[in-house]
């Protein structure tokens, strides 16, 4: 069986690992030359540790940003063009047929199939995540930036657990679709719709975030503005490598209330400085939530954890479906 | 060795028709003692029918004492109705000449004849299954 | 020996359309067994779930003694070969062949690869692109170097020209032959099963009209001419299958269980198998019109 399934899958394998092969070598060069940027803006002696992350940021988010979304992109390809089809092709050409017919149980021959392209799904992504991880390192380094949504999901162990989920859903889909074409546009379909749901809707209650008040001083804050109705936010407050769940820190006084645009008003002149200390001496706070840096892992295991889970719910799906015939 | 063919709209049944036609080849002098029938499989591939009919074929050869197969290596005729047979044919066509030169002063074409002969032919077969 | 099929009410329904209804039947070993019927009548359903590949809605089903499919060692007592004979495009002979041998414990490669020489395949062509003769050979050879102890066609013959189909049921008979295996085939057309068959099913509106060894079926079903009103009275045992009348004289067709029918008529015969099973297929046709098919047949009196 173990033949068979790489004997349909081979064509496959091949356009993938040149795939892979080209990705590599991207991959490498990108992290060489992030390397040399670090060591002569962040890492060098007498370097401003700050003006060098500013200037990664500058020359390398966009890339990175870009190949991010390539990481992503890959398992929601995987899961469309291995995981779909594997079973789908089989009901629609009717070899299913063919193939149930041999001595060997279709709980088998299911088994034998998803273990082997899962295990190739999550080589290949594996591959590609551990490539990019090693290749943003310095950035990642540098920016302390890895937990932001846009970061989080393109590195270490999440891009797995995306892997498995899309091959898994991809098969399932298949089975029940019984339409290749269908199938893969589904298996997308699902993708996508978890991973705008994973980070607006699941991921940031994970566990409670911490809530912080902080204090407004001239100091800290690095802009500021306000709305028609006088209420003021405040840019700068940002807790070091955490996943800022509050995306504008408005000031509130001391009942938790935005102060009224005639007590703001006052304070805004066009001198940024003055202005600053005028607010400051209105003893404003801002509530920050967020998920801190020390938590990153802990989330690393278990966004690789739910996928797996819902993998595995799938997957059990289509094991409990699969012997009792299609129709 | 003997040649099958079946006719499936002949209203005889399949292994009939083969017992007959070793029966005829017996007659002709076509298969003599000695001969070798082809093998079930050889019969089966040629005919596409089933080995069964075959099979039952040969057995009612076997039963009527023409042929006896011979483990492993096939089945051979025993019997040969030439001899007796075909001497017989003669007398016999010649009363059947009579017949149907009777036949015919009684009136019957030759469409009410081929009628009378056939229906008489297939009761009178019938008797042994 | 235990029987190749045993069904006990079995039925089967895709959603509210029933495909199959009631099915009580039992096959005996050793036959080569036709399963005749028009297009929609419920065979593949019967052999689908012969081979497993379904499961029913109600009813039992037994092949060989044990449920379809339940396990490796059931598969590989049956070669079921799924209508239109699916193969794999992408893949060539030979890999089918490796397929086969990979995939059952039983495999007889020399059967395999004598046979697809036989018949003249290329190992290394793509099945895809292979004639239907070609492809039925292919799935043939598969399913008997299996090495099975019953082999399941649905309707394997009903793509191909009438050469090809000659050389498939001569390739078939070979193997009935020389494995000693049951066979159960499905046709629309009788004029395909019935040199090769000695053990009929007919299967019409999702029921079973008919069951029986040829042999026996011919003995039992005879044709009755005589003066009008000259059959009227039938002893209990002989059912009437169809029956025409005319102004002076009565044709019946009928079943006779009990041996009562000789000496019946002046004029009896026995019918040929394509009669019989045409008789029934009539009277199914009939009946599923309604109650009112006896006062036609009563209105041409």
């Amino acid at each position: 069986m173990i033949w068979l399934t790489w004997r349909q899958f081979r064509g496959q394998a091949v356009v993938a690992l040149v795939a892979l092969g080209a990705l590599a070598i991207f991959l490498v060069i990108l992290g060489l030359q992030l390397r040399n940027v670090y060591d002569a803006n962040v890492g060098c002696a007498g370097c401003s540790v700050e003006s060098g992350a500013q200037l990664l940021k500058d020359k390398y988010f966009s890339v990175l940003l870009l190949t991010g979304f390539l990481i992503i992109l890959i398992p929601a390809v995987i899961g469309a063009f291995w995981g779909a089809p594997l079973v789908a092709r089989e009901l629609e050409a009717g070899t299913h047929r063919l193939v149930w017919n041999q001595s060997i149980t279709r709980t088998r021959w299911l088994a034998v199939k998803l273990s082997f392209v899962t295990l190739a799904a999550l080589a290949f992504t594996g591959a590609l995540s551990l490539l990019f991880t090693w290749a943003a390192s310095p950035y990642d380094r540098a920016l302390n930036d890895r937990f932001d949504p846009l970061f989080f999901p393109t590195r270490n162990l999440a891009p797995l657990g995306y892997a498995v989920f899309a091959v898994v859903a991809g098969i399932t889909i298949g089975l029940l679709t019984k339409r290749t074409v269908i199938a893969m546009a589904v298996t997308l379909a699902a993708f996508t719709a978890m991973q705008i749901l994973m980070p607006t809707v699941i991921r940031p209650h994970l566990q409670g975030p911490i809530t912080e008040n902080v204090q407004f001083t001239a100091v800290a804050a690095h802009g500021i503005w306000t709305n028609p109705a006088g209420q003021v936010s405040v840019e700068g407050y940002d807790v070091p490598g955490a996943w800022m769940l509050t995306n504008e820190a408005k000031l509130v006084d001391s009942t938790g209330a935005q102060p009224s645009k005639a007590v703001t008003e006052v304070c805004f002149t066009g001198d940024f400085a003055k202005d600053k200390a005028c607010l400051e001496a209105l003893n404003l706070h801002s509530v920050l939530t967020y998920q801190p840096a020390d938590r990153y892992w802990t989330f690393q295991w278990l966004e690789f954890g739910i996928y797996l889970l819902l993998a595995l719910l799938l997957a059990g799906y289509a094991f409990w479906r699969i012997p009792r015939g299609l129709s | 060795m003997i040649d099958f063919h079946l006719d499936v709209r002949s209203g005889v049944s399949p292994y009939q028709q083969l017992v007959q036609q070793v029966q005829r080849a017996l007659r002709l002098g076509l298969l003599s003692v000695g001969d070798q029938l082809p093998t079930v499989k050889e019969v089966v591939a040629k005919l596409a029918i089933n080995p069964n009919t075959v099979l039952k074929a040969y057995r009612e050869l076997e039963h009527l004492g023409l042929v006896t197969p011979r483990p492993g290596l096939g089945t051979f005729v025993t019997h040969s109705l030439a001899d007796d047979s075909l001497a017989a044919h003669e007398p016999l066509r010649r009363e059947l000449l009579g017949w149907l030169d009777k036949a015919q002063r009684a009136g019957l074409d030759a469409d009410s004849i081929e009628a009378l002969f056939l229906t008489t032919f297939r009761k009178a077969t019938e008797v042994t299954p | 020996m235990k029987p190749v099929l045993r069904t006990q009410g079995l039925s089967k329904s895709y959603g509210s359309r029933p495909a199959l209804i009631d099915v009580t039947l039992t096959v005996p070993a050793g036959r080569v067994v036709g399963l005749v019927g028009p297009n929609g009548a419920g065979k593949s359903t019967l052999l689908n779930l012969a081979a497993g590949m379904i499961a029913p809605t109600a009813g039992t089903i037994e092949v060989l003694g044990s449920r379809p499919a339940a396990d490796a060692a059931q598969l590989a007592r049956i070669g079921f070969v799924a209508q239109d004979t699916p193969v794999y495009a992408g893949l060539t002979v030979g890999d089918h062949l490796r397929m086969g041998r990979r995939l059952n414990p039983r495999w007889d490669d020399a059967l395999a690869e004598g046979r697809v020489a036989q018949v003249g395949l290329d190992p290394a062509q793509k099945a895809g692109r292979l004639s239907g003769g070609q492809r039925a050979q292919l799935a043939l050879t598969i399913a008997a170097a299996k090495r099975p102890e019953l082999l399941i066609f649905d309707e394997p013959v009903a793509s191909l020209d009438p050469l090809a189909r000659r050389a498939f049921l001569q390739s078939l008979m070979e193997f009935v032959a020389e494995l000693e295996v049951g066979v159960i085939l499905s046709s629309h057309l009788l004029s395909d099963l019935e040199r090769v068959c000695d053990h009929m099913i007919v299967l019409t509106g999702s029921r079973v009209q008919l069951t029986g060894d040829v042999e026996d079926l011919l003995a039992t079903h005879y044709r009755l001419v005589a003066a009008r009103g000259g059959l009227d009275a039938l002893p209990p045992g002989v059912e009437v299958i169809h029956a025409e009348h005319t102004d002076r004289q009565s044709t019946l067709l009928v079943h006779d269980t009990v041996g009562a029918v000789p000496g019946l008529a002046a004029d009896t015969e026995h019918l040929n198998l394509e009669d019989m099973i045409l008789a029934y297929l009539t009277r199914a046709a009939l009946g599923a019109v309604g109650a009112r098919a006896p006062q036609t047949l009563e209105a041409q009196r």
